[in-house]
Protein backbone atom coordinates (compact mmCIF):
# COMPACT_ATOMS: atom_id res chain seq x y z
CA UNK A 1 0.00 0.00 0.00
CA UNK A 2 2.85 2.35 0.90
CA UNK A 3 4.41 1.63 -2.50
CA UNK A 4 1.20 2.52 -4.30
CA UNK A 5 0.65 5.76 -2.40
CA UNK A 6 4.26 6.89 -2.72
CA UNK A 7 4.47 6.26 -6.47
CA UNK A 8 1.03 7.74 -7.04
CA UNK A 9 1.96 10.90 -5.13
CA UNK A 10 5.29 11.18 -6.99
CA UNK A 11 3.44 10.73 -10.29
CA UNK A 12 0.91 13.45 -9.47
CA UNK A 13 3.68 15.90 -8.47
CA UNK A 14 5.69 15.26 -11.65
CA UNK A 15 2.59 15.48 -13.83
CA UNK A 16 1.61 18.79 -12.22
CA UNK A 17 5.02 20.20 -13.17
CA UNK A 18 4.55 18.99 -16.75
CA UNK A 19 1.04 20.45 -16.99
CA UNK A 20 2.26 23.90 -15.91
CA UNK A 21 4.54 23.97 -18.98
CA UNK A 22 1.60 23.18 -21.24
CA UNK A 23 -0.84 25.60 -19.60
CA UNK A 24 0.26 28.13 -17.01
CA UNK A 25 -2.36 27.87 -14.27
CA UNK A 26 -0.32 30.16 -11.99
CA UNK A 27 -0.85 33.05 -14.36
CA UNK A 28 -4.02 32.01 -16.11
CA UNK A 29 -5.83 34.26 -18.52
CA UNK A 30 -8.98 33.29 -20.33
CA UNK A 31 -8.78 32.66 -24.12
CA UNK A 32 -9.23 35.83 -26.18
CA UNK A 33 -11.69 35.69 -29.12
CA UNK A 34 -10.60 36.88 -32.56
CA UNK A 35 -12.81 39.98 -32.35
CA UNK A 36 -10.41 41.35 -29.70
CA UNK A 37 -7.14 40.66 -31.54
CA UNK A 38 -6.19 44.36 -31.59
CA UNK A 39 -5.87 44.34 -27.80
CA UNK A 40 -3.26 41.56 -27.76
CA UNK A 41 0.28 42.47 -26.71
CA UNK A 42 3.26 40.41 -25.53
CA UNK A 43 2.01 40.89 -21.97
CA UNK A 44 -0.73 38.44 -22.91
CA UNK A 45 1.80 35.69 -23.67
CA UNK A 46 1.76 34.15 -20.23
CA UNK A 47 2.92 30.56 -20.62
CA UNK A 48 6.27 29.32 -19.28
CA UNK A 49 8.98 28.97 -21.87
CA UNK A 50 10.70 25.58 -21.75
CA UNK A 51 14.21 25.87 -20.29
CA UNK A 52 16.91 26.62 -22.85
CA UNK A 53 14.54 26.24 -25.77
CA UNK A 54 15.82 27.91 -28.94
CA UNK A 55 14.61 28.28 -32.47
CA UNK A 56 17.48 26.98 -34.60
CA UNK A 57 19.87 28.70 -32.21
CA UNK A 58 17.86 31.91 -31.80
CA UNK A 59 16.60 32.67 -28.33
CA UNK A 60 14.43 35.61 -29.41
CA UNK A 61 11.17 34.06 -30.49
CA UNK A 62 7.56 33.67 -29.49
CA UNK A 63 4.94 30.97 -29.76
CA UNK A 64 1.23 31.59 -30.17
CA UNK A 65 -1.46 28.98 -29.52
CA UNK A 66 -4.81 29.32 -31.23
CA UNK A 67 -7.77 27.07 -31.85
CA UNK A 68 -11.45 27.28 -32.70
CA UNK A 69 -14.40 26.36 -30.55
CA UNK A 70 -17.77 25.24 -31.77
CA UNK A 71 -20.75 26.01 -29.55
CA UNK A 72 -24.03 24.32 -30.35
CA UNK A 73 -26.73 26.72 -29.19
CA UNK A 74 -30.10 25.63 -27.80
CA UNK A 75 -32.00 27.20 -30.70
CA UNK A 76 -30.15 24.95 -33.18
CA UNK A 77 -27.68 27.60 -34.35
CA UNK A 78 -23.93 27.20 -34.13
CA UNK A 79 -21.29 29.64 -32.96
CA UNK A 80 -17.72 29.10 -34.23
CA UNK A 81 -15.06 31.33 -32.71
CA UNK A 82 -11.28 31.49 -33.12
CA UNK A 83 -9.43 31.90 -29.82
CA UNK A 84 -5.96 32.93 -28.77
CA UNK A 85 -4.80 31.12 -25.61
CA UNK A 86 -2.62 33.45 -23.47
CA UNK A 87 -1.69 30.79 -20.91
CA UNK A 88 -0.45 28.45 -23.64
CA UNK A 89 1.50 31.11 -25.61
CA UNK A 90 4.93 32.35 -24.66
CA UNK A 91 7.55 34.88 -25.63
CA UNK A 92 11.24 35.00 -24.73
CA UNK A 93 10.71 38.25 -22.76
CA UNK A 94 7.35 39.91 -22.10
CA UNK A 95 8.70 43.46 -21.93
CA UNK A 96 10.12 43.51 -25.46
CA UNK A 97 8.93 46.16 -27.90
CA UNK A 98 9.45 44.09 -31.03
CA UNK A 99 6.36 44.97 -33.06
CA UNK A 100 7.53 42.89 -36.02
CA UNK A 101 7.58 39.73 -33.93
CA UNK A 102 4.16 40.50 -32.44
CA UNK A 103 2.76 41.15 -35.92
CA UNK A 104 4.19 37.83 -37.10
CA UNK A 105 2.52 35.97 -34.24
CA UNK A 106 -0.78 37.78 -34.77
CA UNK A 107 -0.80 36.71 -38.40
CA UNK A 108 -0.80 33.12 -37.16
CA UNK A 109 -4.02 34.11 -35.39
CA UNK A 110 -5.35 35.63 -38.64
CA UNK A 111 -4.60 32.38 -40.49
CA UNK A 112 -6.64 30.48 -37.88
CA UNK A 113 -9.50 32.94 -38.37
CA UNK A 114 -9.28 32.54 -42.15
CA UNK A 115 -9.88 28.79 -41.82
CA UNK A 116 -12.66 29.41 -39.30
CA UNK A 117 -14.36 31.61 -41.90
CA UNK A 118 -13.89 28.90 -44.54
CA UNK A 119 -15.54 26.43 -42.16
CA UNK A 120 -18.45 28.83 -41.57
CA UNK A 121 -18.76 29.28 -45.34
CA UNK A 122 -18.92 25.53 -45.97
CA UNK A 123 -21.50 25.01 -43.22
CA UNK A 124 -23.63 27.87 -44.55
CA UNK A 125 -23.46 26.32 -48.02
CA UNK A 126 -25.64 23.46 -46.80
CA UNK A 127 -27.33 24.69 -43.62
CA UNK A 128 -30.39 22.40 -43.62
CA UNK A 129 -28.69 19.03 -43.94
CA UNK A 130 -25.56 19.52 -41.89
CA UNK A 131 -25.19 17.32 -38.80
CA UNK A 132 -23.00 17.82 -35.72
CA UNK A 133 -20.73 14.97 -36.87
CA UNK A 134 -20.29 16.60 -40.26
CA UNK A 135 -19.26 19.85 -38.55
CA UNK A 136 -16.67 17.95 -36.46
CA UNK A 137 -15.30 16.25 -39.58
CA UNK A 138 -15.11 19.56 -41.47
CA UNK A 139 -13.37 21.17 -38.48
CA UNK A 140 -10.70 18.44 -38.52
CA UNK A 141 -10.23 18.88 -42.25
CA UNK A 142 -9.73 22.65 -41.88
CA UNK A 143 -7.30 22.09 -38.99
CA UNK A 144 -5.16 20.03 -41.36
CA UNK A 145 -5.24 22.74 -44.04
CA UNK A 146 -4.52 25.36 -41.41
CA UNK A 147 -1.51 23.50 -39.99
CA UNK A 148 -0.04 23.25 -43.46
CA UNK A 149 -0.47 26.98 -44.07
CA UNK A 150 0.92 27.86 -40.60
CA UNK A 151 4.02 25.78 -41.34
CA UNK A 152 4.49 27.35 -44.78
CA UNK A 153 4.09 30.81 -43.26
CA UNK A 154 6.81 30.14 -40.66
CA UNK A 155 9.06 28.50 -43.22
CA UNK A 156 8.80 31.31 -45.78
CA UNK A 157 9.19 34.15 -43.28
CA UNK A 158 11.63 32.19 -41.10
CA UNK A 159 9.53 33.14 -38.07
CA UNK A 160 9.48 36.85 -39.02
CA UNK A 161 13.22 37.19 -39.72
CA UNK A 162 12.76 37.51 -43.52
CA UNK A 163 10.92 40.82 -43.68
CA UNK A 164 10.21 40.78 -47.41
CA UNK A 165 8.44 37.43 -47.18
CA UNK A 166 6.67 38.57 -44.02
CA UNK A 167 5.18 41.55 -45.88
CA UNK A 168 4.12 39.30 -48.78
CA UNK A 169 2.34 36.97 -46.39
CA UNK A 170 0.65 39.86 -44.59
CA UNK A 171 -0.82 41.09 -47.87
CA UNK A 172 -1.88 37.56 -48.81
CA UNK A 173 -3.56 36.82 -45.46
CA UNK A 174 -5.25 40.24 -45.33
CA UNK A 175 -6.71 39.70 -48.78
CA UNK A 176 -7.85 36.15 -47.91
CA UNK A 177 -9.58 37.44 -44.79
CA UNK A 178 -11.13 40.30 -46.75
CA UNK A 179 -12.48 37.87 -49.34
CA UNK A 180 -14.39 36.08 -46.56
CA UNK A 181 -15.49 39.19 -44.68
CA UNK A 182 -19.15 38.16 -45.04
CA UNK A 183 -18.39 35.08 -42.87
CA UNK A 184 -16.74 37.02 -40.04
CA UNK A 185 -19.74 36.69 -37.71
CA UNK A 186 -19.17 33.73 -35.33
CA UNK A 187 -22.91 33.02 -35.20
CA UNK A 188 -24.23 30.76 -37.95
CA UNK A 189 -27.96 30.43 -38.45
CA UNK A 190 -28.64 26.79 -39.26
CA UNK A 191 -31.47 24.46 -38.24
CA UNK A 192 -32.87 27.43 -36.37
CA UNK A 193 -35.85 26.61 -34.16
CA UNK A 194 -36.79 30.28 -33.85
CA UNK B 1 -1.19 -19.42 -16.25
CA UNK B 2 -1.98 -15.73 -16.12
CA UNK B 3 -3.72 -15.86 -12.74
CA UNK B 4 -0.60 -14.59 -11.03
CA UNK B 5 -0.28 -11.57 -13.24
CA UNK B 6 -3.95 -10.58 -13.08
CA UNK B 7 -4.07 -10.50 -9.30
CA UNK B 8 -5.57 -7.25 -8.05
CA UNK B 9 -2.46 -5.99 -6.20
CA UNK B 10 -0.19 -6.77 -9.17
CA UNK B 11 -2.48 -5.03 -11.65
CA UNK B 12 -2.68 -1.98 -9.38
CA UNK B 13 1.12 -1.95 -9.00
CA UNK B 14 1.58 -2.17 -12.76
CA UNK B 15 -0.84 0.67 -13.49
CA UNK B 16 0.61 2.85 -10.74
CA UNK B 17 4.06 2.21 -12.19
CA UNK B 18 2.85 3.06 -15.70
CA UNK B 19 1.31 6.28 -14.30
CA UNK B 20 4.59 7.22 -12.64
CA UNK B 21 6.50 6.38 -15.83
CA UNK B 22 4.09 8.53 -17.86
CA UNK B 23 4.60 11.43 -15.40
CA UNK B 24 8.40 11.04 -15.45
CA UNK B 25 8.49 11.12 -19.27
CA UNK B 26 6.06 14.08 -19.40
CA UNK B 27 8.33 15.95 -17.00
CA UNK B 28 11.48 15.01 -18.90
CA UNK B 29 9.89 16.07 -22.18
CA UNK B 30 10.11 19.67 -20.91
CA UNK B 31 13.89 19.35 -21.19
CA UNK B 32 14.25 17.08 -24.24
CA UNK B 33 11.64 19.03 -26.19
CA UNK B 34 14.04 20.30 -28.82
CA UNK B 35 15.87 17.02 -29.54
CA UNK B 36 15.63 15.54 -33.01
CA UNK B 37 13.35 12.47 -33.02
CA UNK B 38 12.29 13.06 -29.41
CA UNK B 39 9.82 10.20 -29.61
CA UNK B 40 12.67 7.69 -30.04
CA UNK B 41 14.29 8.83 -26.80
CA UNK B 42 10.94 8.70 -25.07
CA UNK B 43 10.16 5.19 -26.35
CA UNK B 44 13.61 4.05 -25.20
CA UNK B 45 13.08 5.60 -21.75
CA UNK B 46 9.65 3.97 -21.44
CA UNK B 47 11.25 0.58 -22.14
CA UNK B 48 13.88 1.18 -19.51
CA UNK B 49 11.26 2.27 -16.97
CA UNK B 50 9.26 -0.85 -17.71
CA UNK B 51 12.35 -2.97 -17.09
CA UNK B 52 12.55 -1.48 -13.56
CA UNK B 53 9.10 -3.01 -12.96
CA UNK B 54 10.80 -6.43 -13.08
CA UNK B 55 12.71 -5.51 -9.89
CA UNK B 56 9.64 -3.93 -8.27
CA UNK B 57 7.84 -7.27 -8.60
CA UNK B 58 10.89 -9.02 -7.20
CA UNK B 59 11.11 -6.73 -4.15
CA UNK B 60 7.40 -6.28 -3.53
CA UNK B 61 6.04 -9.74 -4.24
CA UNK B 62 9.21 -11.79 -3.72
CA UNK B 63 8.88 -13.52 -7.09
CA UNK B 64 10.51 -13.22 -10.49
CA UNK B 65 8.51 -12.68 -13.66
CA UNK B 66 9.03 -15.30 -16.32
CA UNK B 67 9.30 -14.10 -19.91
CA UNK B 68 5.63 -14.71 -20.75
CA UNK B 69 4.48 -12.74 -17.71
CA UNK B 70 7.06 -10.07 -18.47
CA UNK B 71 5.84 -9.56 -22.04
CA UNK B 72 2.18 -9.63 -20.98
CA UNK B 73 2.95 -7.01 -18.34
CA UNK B 74 4.72 -5.01 -21.01
CA UNK B 75 1.53 -4.94 -23.12
CA UNK B 76 -0.52 -3.88 -20.11
CA UNK B 77 2.08 -1.20 -19.32
CA UNK B 78 1.73 0.26 -22.83
CA UNK B 79 -2.07 0.14 -22.56
CA UNK B 80 -1.74 2.12 -19.32
CA UNK B 81 0.51 4.68 -21.05
CA UNK B 82 -2.00 5.05 -23.91
CA UNK B 83 -4.85 5.56 -21.40
CA UNK B 84 -2.97 8.21 -19.44
CA UNK B 85 -1.79 9.96 -22.60
CA UNK B 86 -5.32 10.07 -24.00
CA UNK B 87 -6.64 11.38 -20.67
CA UNK B 88 -3.94 14.06 -20.70
CA UNK B 89 -4.78 14.96 -24.30
CA UNK B 90 -8.49 15.26 -23.49
CA UNK B 91 -8.09 17.19 -20.22
CA UNK B 92 -5.07 19.42 -20.83
CA UNK B 93 -4.42 19.75 -24.55
CA UNK B 94 -6.58 21.41 -27.21
CA UNK B 95 -8.45 19.78 -30.06
CA UNK B 96 -5.83 20.88 -32.61
CA UNK B 97 -2.92 19.34 -30.67
CA UNK B 98 -1.49 16.05 -31.83
CA UNK B 99 -2.38 12.65 -30.41
CA UNK B 100 0.05 10.47 -32.30
CA UNK B 101 -0.86 6.77 -32.23
CA UNK B 102 2.36 5.89 -34.07
CA UNK B 103 4.26 6.95 -30.98
CA UNK B 104 2.59 4.23 -28.93
CA UNK B 105 3.41 1.65 -31.59
CA UNK B 106 7.04 2.82 -31.26
CA UNK B 107 6.86 2.31 -27.47
CA UNK B 108 5.40 -1.16 -27.95
CA UNK B 109 8.09 -2.18 -30.43
CA UNK B 110 10.80 -0.67 -28.24
CA UNK B 111 9.38 -2.52 -25.23
CA UNK B 112 9.36 -5.81 -27.11
CA UNK B 113 12.93 -5.46 -28.34
CA UNK B 114 14.84 -3.42 -25.79
CA UNK B 115 13.05 -4.68 -22.67
CA UNK B 116 13.45 -8.26 -23.92
CA UNK B 117 17.19 -7.71 -24.27
CA UNK B 118 17.36 -6.35 -20.75
CA UNK B 119 15.35 -9.36 -19.54
CA UNK B 120 17.85 -11.62 -21.27
CA UNK B 121 20.66 -9.89 -19.37
CA UNK B 122 19.00 -10.78 -16.06
CA UNK B 123 18.93 -14.45 -17.15
CA UNK B 124 22.63 -14.39 -18.10
CA UNK B 125 23.49 -12.80 -14.77
CA UNK B 126 21.52 -15.47 -12.92
CA UNK B 127 23.38 -18.25 -14.75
Amino acid sequence: MKFTIFFLAAGIILLSVAIVFDINYFNYKRPIPYSQFRKISFYDFKAFKRPDITLNGFKEFAYIKTNRRIHYLNNGNVEITTYFHPSRSYVFAQNIRDLDLLTHELYHFHISEYYTRLLRKEILGNPKNISDNMIIRLNKKYYEFENEMQLNYDEDTYHSYVMQEQKKWEIKIDSLLQSLESFSNPLIHIRSKE
Amino acid sequence: MFQLIFKKDRIISLFVWSFLSFSVIKCLSIFIYSFVNTFLYEAFLYSFLFFIYFFIVKVRFGSRLNYLHYITSSFLFVIGIIMFSYGYYKLVMLDNDYFNLNFFIAILISNLIFSSLLFLLTLIKRK
